[in-house]
């Protein structure tokens, strides 16, 4: 999964990224309001974790204009100024959690994996498709009842089909989730792993949209 | 009580018992006017009765049988003439008994059946004049009088007193509407009071409130965005530990190392920040710092700039003043470096420092830098508690110590664009006498 980090320090910044990509996020990390805006206009991204104190915008104020703009995507607040008011101000400016600093990353992990399953309208934290099953935090996919170890790349793979569901992604958007913005790829790595998924789960698993990209095979073709 | 209550109070009381003083005052004074006017008027009866009869023969009265000569009766004055022997020549009530029984010459009150009357009995050659007056006739024209003379004066003191109570009223509107927009305000805001229009001697009291309140509301409000702040720089770092740590523990020891590091980097920041928040709790408490002894300006400056890590580009002059700042030598280094390593982050160049005398005996260090170019408005917040330029990683506490010492020793610091460009930051700082100071720091 995709995240933009918006946090202007740079040690704090560097331990979020770490400990998100430690289960297996892919995080962009900018760190001011207006890098910000670009880079949500640029990066496939499924959820954002904002600092609200940023150098040189106020946070809530481009929350404000994200919702103002339709942008619809899990916003996740970091804030390390406590008061009540000003939690009660963020969910109000359109964040759809909230986290004071120092937190934990147990914690934290756990509020996207959340964020991320309420925006794709599941309420359970088990995804199930026909015989699979893929728990996002614990990292843990079933297939007919038996766990399948699959390669980091891989599982993010199928957890973005998962959570796109039956909308069809185009080769650059995986790519952008597999791999962040700032990561060379190979051209043809994205069809290697697509053809792993195929052999290690069913061929069916991934369907080609010939000319737009790919997309989840469909349960009854599994 | 309310101050419109007792006013009335007191008001009322005192115009109500000043009018029944004057009130009982008249109604005696005109019973006794009446009473003698009255007896007069017998006197005067008895009198005209006596000359009258004296005009008339003697042998008028010697009437055989004694028939006695009647007037009809009337009410008002009763008169009656005899003889010293008792015999009645003349009456005007004839259903009267004797007047004169038991009674002299001169005034008298006497009950003539169960009726009381005033008489007055004169003597003329012989003959005894009585005129009587009935008291109960009496007392009814005295209770008409004192009606006619105290109803205007029962409507004047009601009349005074309604314009009291309204003047009392109006006069202290402004208060009443003071007191309910004191009453109706929450206690903890700090919004002016506004009650509309208020006279001359309410206008100073709010005015005050206004000051104080506005004052109190910077206050407050400086206070809160100063704890936030110091919650924000205390938390951030606090966060990169705790995260860099928790990375640490997760992955693989060649991976941890750099997250080892960086929560040491983020350790050593909230330790400088605690270590300046203390400071600055120090100064704000206007505790006694250790005098140390005064060191003059030279070893000062060479002293602060050794102790900073990029010495090579601070400029010193040649020559400085021979004087001591007066302040512990601590705070005056404290006061030098945080301008120069201030200057120092915002600039690749050179930080020149200079000093001067002045002829008031204060000395002026002044410290250029050629740095960020900032605004006006950022110029005037550099000496607030944890304002930094967005582009700076200080902890925004260092110009806000400096100004802060300067201030304690009666000096000041002056912050200033430089027109090139970058920063000129002067600090005033009292000296000591020549006389005073070491030149070196071999302390």
């Amino acid at each position: 999964m995709h995240i933009l980090l918006v946090e202007d320090d740079e040690l704090v910044a560097s331990g979020i990224q770490a400990g998100l990509a430690l289960h297996d996020f892919t995080v962009d990390h900018v760190r001011t309001a207006g890098a910000a805006r670009a880079a949500l206009d640029t990066l496939p991204s499924d959820a954002v974790i904002l600092d609200l104190g940023l150098p040189d915008q106020d946070g809530m104020s481009l929350l404000r204009d994200w919702r103002a703009t339709g942008k619809a995507m899990p916003v996740l607040v970091l804030t390390a100024r406590d008061a009540v008011p000003a939690r009660v101000a963020g969910l109000q400016a359109g964040a759809d959690d909230y986290l004071s600093k120092p937190f934990d990353l147990d914690e934290l992990v756990a509020r996207m994996h959340a964020l991320l399953r309420r925006a794709a309208g599941r309420a359970q934290p088990l995804i199930t498709h026909g015989p699979l099953r893929f728990d996002p935090s614990a990292r843990h996919l079933t297939w007919h009842g038996e766990t399948v170890n699959l390669p980091r790349r891989e599982l993010l793979l199928l957890e973005k089909l998962l959570h796109s569901r039956s909308a069809v992604l185009s080769a650059e958007q995986i790519k952008d989730s597999l791999y962040g913005f700032d990561t060379g790829v190979e051209s043809n790595a994205l069809n290697v792993h697509i053809h792993h998924l195929r052999r290690k789960l069913s061929p069916g698993i991934v369907q080609t949209v010939r000319g737009l990209g790919y997309r989840l095979g469909s349960v009854d073709e599994l | 009580m309310s101050l419109q209550r007792r006013l009335l109070l007191i008001l009322g009381l005192s115009f109500s018992l000043l009018w029944l003083l004057a009130a009982f005052w008249l109604q005696r004074g005109l019973e006794h006017r009446l009473q003698d006017t009255l007896d007069q008027r017998l006197a005067a009866s008895a009198r005209m009765v006596g000359g009258l009869v004296m005009q008339l023969p003697p042998d008028a009265w010697q009437v055989p049988g004694g028939a006695t000569l009647s007037v009809p009766a009337d009410i008002g004055v009763a008169c009656q003439v005899r003889d010293s022997s008792g015999g009645i020549f003349l009456q005007t009530h004839s259903a009267l008994p004797d007047l004169l029984a038991g009674g002299g010459i001169g005034f008298h009150n006497r009950e003539i059946e169960g009726e009381p009357w005033r008489v007055y009995t004169r003597e003329f050659n012989g003959l005894f004049i009585s005129t009587a007056d009935r008291l109960t006739e009496r007392h009814a024209l005295q209770r008409e009088i004192l009606l006619a003379a105290a109803l205007p004066f029962v409507i004047a003191l009601l009349g005074s007193l309604s314009a009291l109570w309204l003047g009392v009223r109006r006069g202290l509107r402004p208060l009443a509407r003071l007191y309910s927009a004191l009453s109706q305000r929450d206690p903890a805001s700090t919004e002016a009071v506004d009650i509309g229009p208020v006279p001359d001697e309410l206008a100073p009291v709010l005015a005050t409130l206004n000051r104080l309140l506005h004052d109190t509301g910077d206050l407050l409000q400086r206070e809160q965005r100063f704890t936030s702040d110091a919650a924000h720089e205390l938390r951030t770092p606090l966060t990169a530990i705790k995260t860099h740590l928790q990375v640490a523990r997760r992955t693989d020891p060649a991976h941890a190392d750099a997250s080892l590091a960086q929560a040491e980097a983020a350790v050593a920041r909230l330790q400088r920040t605690l270590e300046q928040l203390l400071t600055l709790a120090r100064l704000d408490s206007h505790e006694d710092w250790p005098a140390g002894a005064p060191l003059k300006l030279e070893p000062l400056l060479r002293q602060v700039r050794d102790e900073l890590p990029e010495r090579q580009r601070v400029q010193l002059p040649d020559t400085l003043p021979d004087r001591a700042p007066h302040l512990p030598a601590e705070l005056a280094a404290i006061a030098i470096r945080n301008l120069i390593d201030n200057a120092l982050r915002h600039t690749t160049g050179a930080v020149t420092v200079q000093a001067t005398l002045r002829q008031d005996d204060d000395l002026l260090i002044e410290i250029c830098d050629e740095g960020t170019a900032l605004d006006e408005t950022q110029v005037s917040q550099l000496t607030r508690r944890f304002w930094r330029h967005p582009s700076s990683s200080g902890s925004g506490l260092g110009l806000a110590i400096t100004d802060a010492i300067a201030r304690r020793t009666g000096g000041s610091l002056a912050l200033s664009r430089r027109p090139s460009g970058g920063l000129r930051a002067t600090l005033r700082l009292p000296a000591y006498p020549a006389s005073v100071g070491k030149n070196d720091r071999s302390t």
